[in-house]
């Protein structure tokens, strides 16, 4: 049925209304209230009449109205399809927080960022009834305006009401949905998420020649020299700090030492802050030790002193070959875990034992130190060694600010009551007010209302 | 028979009917009014179902003169409306 054909028919139904209202008055039964049933039979006729022949009075006014209130439904929909993405990417950062967070004690964190991800999936239904409810005003107001029509020309006031509650809802909502930004960008909370996952600072842990050191504890001191973490980088010698693993403080300023079978080392840089990745998210610093000489991921440590300088190494699997020049009397230390065999010694051509050799033990890795004193000059030590790997058994002791915590919490839960407040309670609010109008205007078209009053 | 044709040959019967009672009010308005029944509450029924039956009729006659007018009024205030006030 087409639109003239529902127009047609709603003409038709209102004549008969009119005319049955004229019989009504015409029959020869004197009481009151039934000849003013006839009178108000036609009168319904009438104005069912008058509606039916505004019917593309009321859409040009509905279209006007929407001109002069400067609202359009496409930068409606524009708006609805920011919110999504909005409501997208909030919801895509919080779940890549949660898959993030994988040191254990993190996972109370995961309970609060939960709720806020409820509260995401919350907002994003009531966004899909806003995007329902525009689309099928905008596609359909013009039948439901008909249906309304309709039911109002029905004779003996059937569907009065309902037909004018149906007509007025559909022109507000038309003219008054697009409106609905304007009415939610009024209670706007700024939404965005702060604190958690804002730095990751990554490198690798090098010693004097550029090799990674694997398996080496890196210690971190905050200002007050108190041990606030402890980081063993991994089989290729890298280290992660933040991306989930640790909760940074959004300002910190941390020493660094490097410790490694049982000694301890400093560090180039030897402070890592805040400041040193810019603006930037991800930086990558990588931490060289310029004390120690490592072999084969580590197998072999050759510690110098200050007194002596390397001028060259060579490092192949089983031997190491380094040109050392000391200044006065130095000392190289050799520390390998127990696992490694040290085979033969040789300095300038000569085997030479250890002067000094003594056990530690360090994260379950029993190790050796044979010390090795040389004289002044240049000289060429060849190191020969054999033997497998031992791999320290460490728990390693992530940066964990109390104080930032607090901060990412309350964040997160700032952040999804505002989503779920911009996006569900205020268009919900706006709906309410939208119908509780629809209603006055039902009223003004003669229809009686809603019996429940909203406003 | 469509639904509309339905509707309108619904009226035109309504239209006869109501034609036949406005006859039938007539003729019971005076005759209750001409009755030799001395009772002052009876001839005033018959004289106001004489006067309903007139009306009745007047609106019934005047019935599709006053759809037309609405018709024609609408269609001409149903022109394109100006574009808005630019502020």
């Amino acid at each position: 049925m087409s639109d003239s054909d529902l127009l047609l028919l709603a003409y038709s139904l209102a004549i008969l209304t009119y005319n049955l209202g004229t019989l009504i008055y015409a029959l020869p039964i004197p009481i009151k209230n039934l000849k003013k049933w006839g009178v108000n039979m036609m009168l319904d006729g009438i104005s069912a009449a008058l509606l039916i022949s505004s019917f593309t009075l009321l859409i040009n006014f509905a279209n006007y109205m929407l001109t002069v209130l400067d609202a359009n439904w496409s930068s409606f929909y524009s708006w609805i399809s920011g919110r999504t993405a909005l409501i997208l990417t909030a919801f895509t950062a919080l779940t890549y927080i949660n898959t993030f967070l994988k040191a254990p004690y993190f996972t109370f964190l995961t309970s609060p960022i939960n709720i806020v991800l409820g509260y995401l999936s919350m907002a994003l239904s009531a966004i899909k009834v806003q995007v329902f409810l525009g689309s099928f005003i905008l596609n359909y107001y013009k039948y439901l305006v008909l249906l309304g029509v309709l039911l109002y020309s029905l004779p003996f006031r059937l569907g009065k009401n309902a037909g004018a509650y149906l007509i007025s809802f559909a022109l507000v909502f038309y003219i008054c949905l697009p409106l609905m930004p304007v009415f939610v960008e009024m209670f706007q909370i700024p939404t965005t998420i702060a604190g958690i996952g804002s730095i990751e600072i990554s490198g690798y842990v090098n010693d004097y020649l550029g090799n990674p050191i694997p398996n080496a504890v890196i210690n971190i001191y905050n200002v007050n020299h108190e041990l606030v973490g402890s980081i063993l980088s991994d089989y290729n010698g890298k280290y992660v700090l933040g991306d989930g693993y640790d909760l940074l403080p959004n300002e910190f300023n941390y020493s660094v030492q490097l410790e490694l079978y049982g000694l301890t080392f400093y560090v180039v840089p030897k402070f890592i802050d805040s400041g040193m990745c810019g603006s930037s998210r991800q930086c990558v610093i990588n931490l060289s030790v310029p004390g120690i000489v490592t072999a084969s991921n580590g197998k072999l440590l050759v510690v110098r002193d200050s007194n002596i300088e390397v001028i060259n190494a060579e490092i192949h699997d089983g031997l190491i070959a380094i040109t050392l020049k000391s200044y006065g009397d130095g000392k190289i230390v050799l520390v390998y875990p127990s696992s490694v065999n040290l085979r033969e010694l040789i300095a300038d051509d000569s085997s030479r034992e250890c002067e000094n050799t003594y056990n530690l033990q360090w994260l379950g890795v029993y190790v050796n130190v044979c010390e090795v004193i040389i004289g002044n000059g240049v000289h060429a030590v060849e190191i020969h060694y054999e033997g497998g790997y031992s791999k320290p058994s460490f728990n390693e002791r992530r940066i964990f600010s109390v104080e930032n915590l607090t901060d990412v919490v309350v964040n997160l839960i700032t952040l999804g009551i505002g989503l779920l407040f911009s996006l569900a309670f205020i268009p919900s609010l706006y709906l309410t007010l939208l119908l509780s109008i629809s209603m006055s205007v039902a009223r003004i078209l003669g229809g009686k209302g809603m019996v429940i009053k909203l406003m | 028979m469509s639904i509309a044709d339905f509707v309108r040959d619904l009226t035109a019967q309504v239209v006869t009917v109501a034609w036949f009672m406005f006859l039938l009010t007539w003729f019971i308005g005076w005759a209750l009014k001409g009755s030799p029944i001395p009772f002052y509450r009876l001839k005033r029924t018959g004289q106001s179902l004489i006067e309903d039956a007139v009306v009745a009729a007047f609106w019934l006659a005047l019935g599709s003169s006053i759809f037309s007018l609405i018709s024609y009024i609408t269609s001409n205030i149903s022109y394109p409306t100006p574009p808005p006030p630019q502020p």
